[in-house]
């Protein structure tokens, strides 16, 4: 990605929070979001993802701190913010009992698309989301690609400069999720800014930047390369005969950060500068299991993102005396 | 900002067509009902309101109203003083029921002269009718028999029957169930519909999740309201033109009122209808939750607005609670108007009655309906 020379922000935010009662579900997250970038949001469930978006839209307060997005200000000019941005949700809500294209036209009038110029720009989205044979089609009798794509259309029916998407591509088959991505690329080139949630590792990798939030807090912002670069793991995977038996050593060590399954590879890493490469070897040769095969590989996002989370176990596991 | 409400009207119209259970639902229940209901009901009556028309005001005429009273049928509501004041009272449903006793009624009750006590009855109500007429029937007949008796102890003659009771009918003469079932069932089937239909209207889109996608958008709280309002507010007509018209076409009952003064009355109480289904709403996090509140509030008003049980005979608490049901109010107007032809001015009270109870429920409702989330 090239940055742009004179960065220009779209989405602001300073120490944002917010509590629900006793729970603090966001905690002083300070971020700035690029005009024209996909901003990818990564966390678990329940980390404050959706509860972030939703004070950034304008349909929830913050607690205390603050920000604008599209150059409003989230608490006081909520209702300027939500005609300037999509927003689209884990199951984007079509009216199921409506046609594909008695969908857009409602939104187009709700976001306001003046009625002259409704039906042209219902029929544009269809042609470019490749609706149109099924424009009569009832939206609850389409499969979950095909509503992904509706929704896609609702949510940018009014063209906006910055589109939320809330985990737009959860339960919906790799296929569907590759031509979403190809439209959002669409989307993001032809200037429209993107921030989206999800809990898929290859579509955060496809994000020109990341942010990890974890329990309210921003734990990392930058490039996928850039956090993966900073987490600083070394990563092996070796192919053993007793996997089980093999992941239980490795796993007994305090220098191992992680060890996954893969099939019949195991995915070993470490951090702190110790090779993943040779741990395994001294580790898995000095209780005599054999390596059939074993190589270096390249860290990646979820690797980043586990060790983040678990460091952060192993933090909380600390501070409270067992 | 206007173009987004009908947008939104028109969205809800179309899933209306689409959705045929509800509209058949909408059309089927009407007649169902009006012919379950048209039928079933008969209760014994107390309390009957009644004015006296006392043309004679002795001691003996007294007398007789007072052995009335102690029956416990007949409630006195007051004293008039021509038939153009019991007309009034009964078209404002001040009263019910009539006496009237004849000038030189104690001097002819001395003299042993037949004569008639007329009891003029409120016909709109069959039930009604049946219980002041017998009572009273039975009252006088004993009265009489009581002073032939004498007659005869001081050997008189058997002949005449000295004291006869004449009822008159007034306004549904033919003492039809129908002709006094029929308009209340347009309050009773608008209550169901109205409340039922926008609690689960919004319940759904809460439901569904498109109640999220709306409160991002730039739509009004209002715009929504009122957007998804209107249409059930059209519905609320059909339903009542409907009624009206199987009414007469089934059950030849002949409407005396005026029908803009019904339509007028009737967007109040759609309307307060409309707000407490939008109360539900904001309580309701699925259809089903709506829907049950909607059958929870429902089942009081069929049994205590005076719809199937006579208002004057249900105990005060019940009463009571009664006068907060806008559809209690409501049964009055459009009985008044469809089958008295009471006037405006007539039905003031029940009027305002009803504007105070849409304006709290309207306050309620606005109160509770967020549109920012949590």
């Amino acid at each position: 990605m090239n940055p742009s020379p004179t960065p220009e922000w779209i989405i602001q935010t300073q120490h944002l929070s917010r509590s629900f009662g006793e729970f603090v579900a966001v905690r002083d997250v300070s971020l700035q979001i690029r005009k024209g970038e996909i901003f990818g949001v990564l966390g678990p469930n329940g980390a404050g993802k959706s509860t972030t978006i939703r004070m950034l839209c304008g349909i929830l307060d913050p607690t205390s701190g603050g920000g604008s997005v599209v150059g409003y200000d989230i608490a006081k000019q909520s209702e300027l913010i939500k005609q300037n941005i999509g927003y689209m949700t884990q199951r984007f809500s079509l009216y199921e009992d409506l046609s594909v294209e008695e969908n857009l036209r409602f939104y187009a009038g709700i976001y306001g698309v003046p009625r002259a110029r409704r039906r042209a720009r219902v029929e544009q989205v269809l042609e470019r989301a490749e609706l149109g044979s099924r424009r009569k089609q009832l939206a609850g009798t389409l499969s979950g690609g095909w509503k992904q794509r509706v929704a896609l259309a609702s949510s940018t029916i009014h063209e906006p400069p910055l589109l939320f998407l809330d985990e737009p591509t959860a339960g919906v088959d790799p296929v569907s999720r590759r031509d979403f991505w190809q439209q959002i690329y669409k989307l993001s080139t032809e200037g429209t800014t993107v921030l989206v949630t999800t809990h898929y590792m290859d579509e955060a990798e496809r994000c020109h930047r990341l942010a990890f939030i974890f329990r309210g807090e921003l734990l990392d912002i930058g490039t996928p390369e850039q956090i993966v670069e900073r987490r600083a793991l070394s990563v092996a995977e070796l192919e053993v005969d007793d996997a089980k038996l093999a992941a239980e050593v490795l796993r007994a060590d305090k220098r191992v950060e992680e060890v996954a399954h893969y099939g019949h590879m195991l995915r070993l890493a470490t951090r702190g500068g110790e090779n993943a490469l040779a741990l395994a070897h001294e580790l898995l040769g000095s209780q005599a299991l054999v390596v059939r095969s074993i190589r270096e590989t390249r860290a990646n996002v979820e690797d980043a993102f586990v060790s983040m989370v678990r460091e952060d176990q192993r933090r909380q596991a600390e501070g409270v005396p067992s | 900002m206007t173009g987004r409400v009908f947008v939104i009207a028109w969205k809800e119209l179309l899933q209306l067509r689409r959705d045929r259970m509800t509209l058949a639902m909408m059309v089927v229940l009407p007649i169902l009902q009006l012919t379950l209901f048209g039928y079933a009901i008969n209760t014994d009556v107390r309390h009957i309101p009644t004015v006296i028309y006392d043309q004679d005001r002795t001691a003996a005429s007294r007398d007789l109203v007072q052995s009335l009273l102690a029956t416990g049928f007949y409630a006195l509501a007051g004293s008039v003083e021509s038939y153009d004041d019991i007309s009034r009272a009964m078209r404002t449903g001040a009263a019910r029921v009539a006496l009237v006793i004849p000038p030189k009624f104690s001097s002819k009750l001395s003299r042993g002269d037949a004569f008639k006590v007329q009891l003029v009855v409120d016909g709109s109500d069959p039930q009604i009718v049946a219980s002041a007429t017998n009572t009273a029937a039975s009252l006088v007949g004993a009265r009489s028999s009581e002073m032939l008796l004498a007659r005869i102890a001081k050997g008189g003659g058997a002949a005449p029957e000295p004291m006869t009771l004449e009822v008159a009918t007034w306004y549904n003469p033919d003492l039809r169930t129908a002709v006094y079932v029929v308009p209340g069932l347009i309050g009773v089937i608008l209550t169901m519909t109205m409340v039922m239909l926008t609690a689960m209207a919004i319940a759904r889109e809460r439901e569904r999740g498109t109640l999220e996608q709306l409160i991002v958008s730039p739509v009004r709280k209002l715009e929504l309201v009122v957007g998804k309002i209107l249409p059930y507010i059209l519905m609320g007509y059909v339903q009542m033109t409907l009624i009206l018209l199987a009414g007469r076409v089934i059950f030849r009952v002949a409407f005396v009122g005026s029908l803009p003064l019904l339509y007028a009355m009737a967007f109040l109480f759609i309307s307060a209808n409309l707000a407490l289904g939008l109360f539900f709403s904001t309580l309701a996090k699925t259809q089903q939750q709506a829907m049950q509140m909607s059958f929870f509030f429902i089942l009081p008003n069929i049994l205590l607005s005076g719809f199937m049980f006579p208002f004057e005979s249900m105990p005060r608490p019940a009463q009571m609670l009664a006068q907060l049901l806008p559809l209690t109010h409501f049964l009055r107007i459009v009985r008044g108007i469809t089958l008295k032809g009471s006037q405006l001015s007539e039905l003031a009270p029940e009027m305002w009655t009803l504007v105070l109870i849409l304006s709290g429920l309207v306050l309620l409702a606005s109160l509770r309906f967020s549109k920012k989330l949590v």
